[in-house]
């Protein structure tokens, strides 16, 4: 997964003699296969990278404890971004059973343009046997270009299709370290079945093609693991203003009983 | 009165009005008509007024669900599918899911007739208003400041009124603008606007996030932030407003033109500060907006309803 994203990210811990959890930074290029139709980084893929960031972020605020993702939301102000995207992250609060993050996004490539604001939530665990020493502060670096990375649809294992129902297959390199369907996947279904679903919706007019549909606002609501697979979305289209398309965006693990993964919305535009 | 005490008389959910009914062990309805004090720019329940309606419905279903433990708002998101016009408006809502710390709740709010029933659009088919989520975090051992214990059998059915509003909510809060520009709008904390745990309700903070939106949003645009619409709130509470005057700090994210016409939406980000805590940040905001006149523009561009799930 990391390879796929090639973020890197570095601690910014508080200034000497100041109290407080670090911050955190990361820094993405937006390579091709991670452009959506609105030209630059998808946000499914963007929301992966914010996980990514705020998680460790939030990690490190509850050392020797760790942390697992269970709400995004994102507000995004631009879609043809040049790149690289430079993400910072804060804690707004450390509470004793949940962390929550404020997270920007700026484009390098336009100036340090803001292009998306985000909070995310995490649930406070314990981390079992994961191995959680750091050196500190911490630094992660980008890692090399993979040459003929696949498109999203495939490094996901999303099925192709059409309509209000888009299937994932639960892949070993799309669990996290704890073994579950990584919230960046889950992000990624979302964004995918989401333009699939609102593409498909009937209007009086010719309908857009999915090819011209950008994920943009979302909101995710991780509710349990995934773990068996297959992972379906089914997405409800429930209009909006003009121009703005809401689509509700159900996740179930139907592979386990078909229990509901992540619930949220994502925000389509035509673009 | 509703739950035990709360909310007391000469409370805003009063005036406001609310009728309640519970479904089942996981679905509750809640009901306020649509008038001219609760209602902005195109007509309809202002965003935060819906804010506060899935807030009541949500917390008198998880008070159910959640006995004898009691809980708090941790984040509500709402967006607007088209204007709240009513005459009455319904949020529809439903558990989604309760785990030992959190509880998330969904809700379909929709426009309804004096007798219950959905309007409909043109073509006959059903339009939600709006859809929004909420988090609850649980606090184990009940409400620790109620005067009265809940009772045990709670009705399935309760109204909450009062005297009924006879000017704008925004003025009977005490809300004030203070910058437009910078999107400063300042709330006095009374026991008027509190919640059950005695710190100022969720829906509340809600509105006063997306007042200071709209104004830093119309400023932007150049024109009043009474014309434009917020359409979207991201919510997420962060600490108790308890002391006050709770202040907003509100940054312009982007604002996009239209035909040409100037600046005809966007969005921003609003903080929510407890002024008498040390400045502490109680609550952030994630908000969009846009002109009253795009917002109730025709949506005959919706078309048929495409659907996995009912």
């Amino acid at each position: 997964m990391s390879d796929y994203f090639r973020l890197e990210r570095w601690e910014v811990p508080p200034p000497d003699g100041a109290e407080g959890f670090s911050e955190f930074a990361g820094r993405m290029p937006v390579d091709d296969h991670h452009r959506g139709a609105g030209g630059g980084l998808r946000t499914g893929a963007l929301l992966t990278n914010l996980d990514s960031v705020g998680g460790f972020l939030s990690g490190l605020s509850v050392l020797p404890r760790w942390i697992v993702t269970t709400s995004l939301m994102v507000t995004v102000t631009r879609l043809d971004h040049r790149g690289p995207l430079r993400v910072r992250g804060r804690v707004l609060r450390r509470g004793r059973n949940s962390v929550v993050a404020g997270l920007d996004v700026v484009d390098e490539g336009r100036g340090d343009g803001l292009v998306a604001a985000s909070t995310a939530t995490f649930a406070v665990l314990d981390p079992g046997g994961m191995n959680l020493e750091f050196d500190r502060p911490a630094v992660v670096p980008m890692p090399p270009p993979t040459p003929e990375a696949p498109p999203a649809e495939a490094f996901f294992c999303i099925e192709p299709g059409t309509g209000a129902t888009t299937r994932l297959r639960l892949a070993d390199h799309l669990r996290n370290p704890w073994g579950i369907l990584h919230g960046g996947s889950v992000a990624v279904l979302a964004d995918v079945a989401a333009c699939r679903a609102a593409a498909a919706l009937r209007g009086p007019g010719p309908s857009p093609t999915v090819e011209r549909m950008a994920a943009a606002d979302t909101v995710l609501h991780y509710l349990r693991p995934g773990r068996v697979g297959p992972v379906e979305a089914r997405c409800r289209v429930l209009g909006g203003p003009p121009g703005r398309t809401l689509v509700r965006v159900a996740i179930h693990d139907v592979g386990a009983d078909d229990r509901l993964v992540a619930l949220g919305s994502v925000v389509v535009l035509a673009v | 009165m509703a739950l035990g005490a709360y909310p007391p008389p000469g409370h805003f959910l009063g005036d406001v009005g609310f009728d309640t009914e519970v479904l089942s062990d996981t679905r509750a309805v809640a009901r306020t008509r649509v008038t001219p004090f609760v209602s902005g720019a195109d007509g309809g329940a202002r965003a935060g007024v819906l804010a506060t309606l899935v807030d009541v419905v949500g917390g008198l279903l998880g008070v159910r669900i959640l006995r004898p433990d009691w809980m708090a708002t941790a984040d509500l998101t709402l967006q607007l599918l088209r204007p709240a016009v009513g005459p009455v408006v319904e949020a529809r809502a439903e558990l989604v899911r309760r785990g030992r710390t959190t509880m998330v709740i969904e809700a379909l709010v929709v426009n309804v007739d004096e007798d219950g029933s959905d309007v409909v659009r043109t073509d006959g088919e059903p339009a939600p208003a709006a859809w929004s989520t909420l988090t609850f975090a649980v606090l184990p051992g009940g409400n620790r400041t109620a005067t009265e214990p809940l009772p045990f059998d709670l009705p399935p059915k309760m109204t909450i009124s009062g005297s009924d509003l006879d000017r704008p909510l925004v003025d009977t809060l005490g809300m004030t603008v203070e910058d437009a520009a910078t999107g400063r709008v300042s709330l006095p904390v009374h026991p008027y606007l509190h919640n059950s745990i005695e710190a100022v309700q969720g829906g509340v903070m809600a509105l006063l996030g997306e007042v200071a939106a709209a104004e830093a949003l119309g400023a932007a645009a150049g024109r009043p932030g009474a014309s434009m619409v917020v359409t979207d709130l991201q919510v997420t509470y962060l600490t108790l407003g308890r002391l006050g005057p709770i202040v907003t700090r509100t940054t312009v994210l982007d604002t996009e033109e239209a035909d040409g016409a100037g600046a005809t939406s966007g969005s921003a980000v609003v903080q929510l500060i407890d002024s008498g805590a040390e400045d502490r940040l109680t609550t952030v905001i994630n908000a969009r907006g846009m002109a009253a006149e795009s917002f109730v523009a025709d949506r005959g561009a919706c078309g048929t309803t495409v659907a996995a799930e009912p």
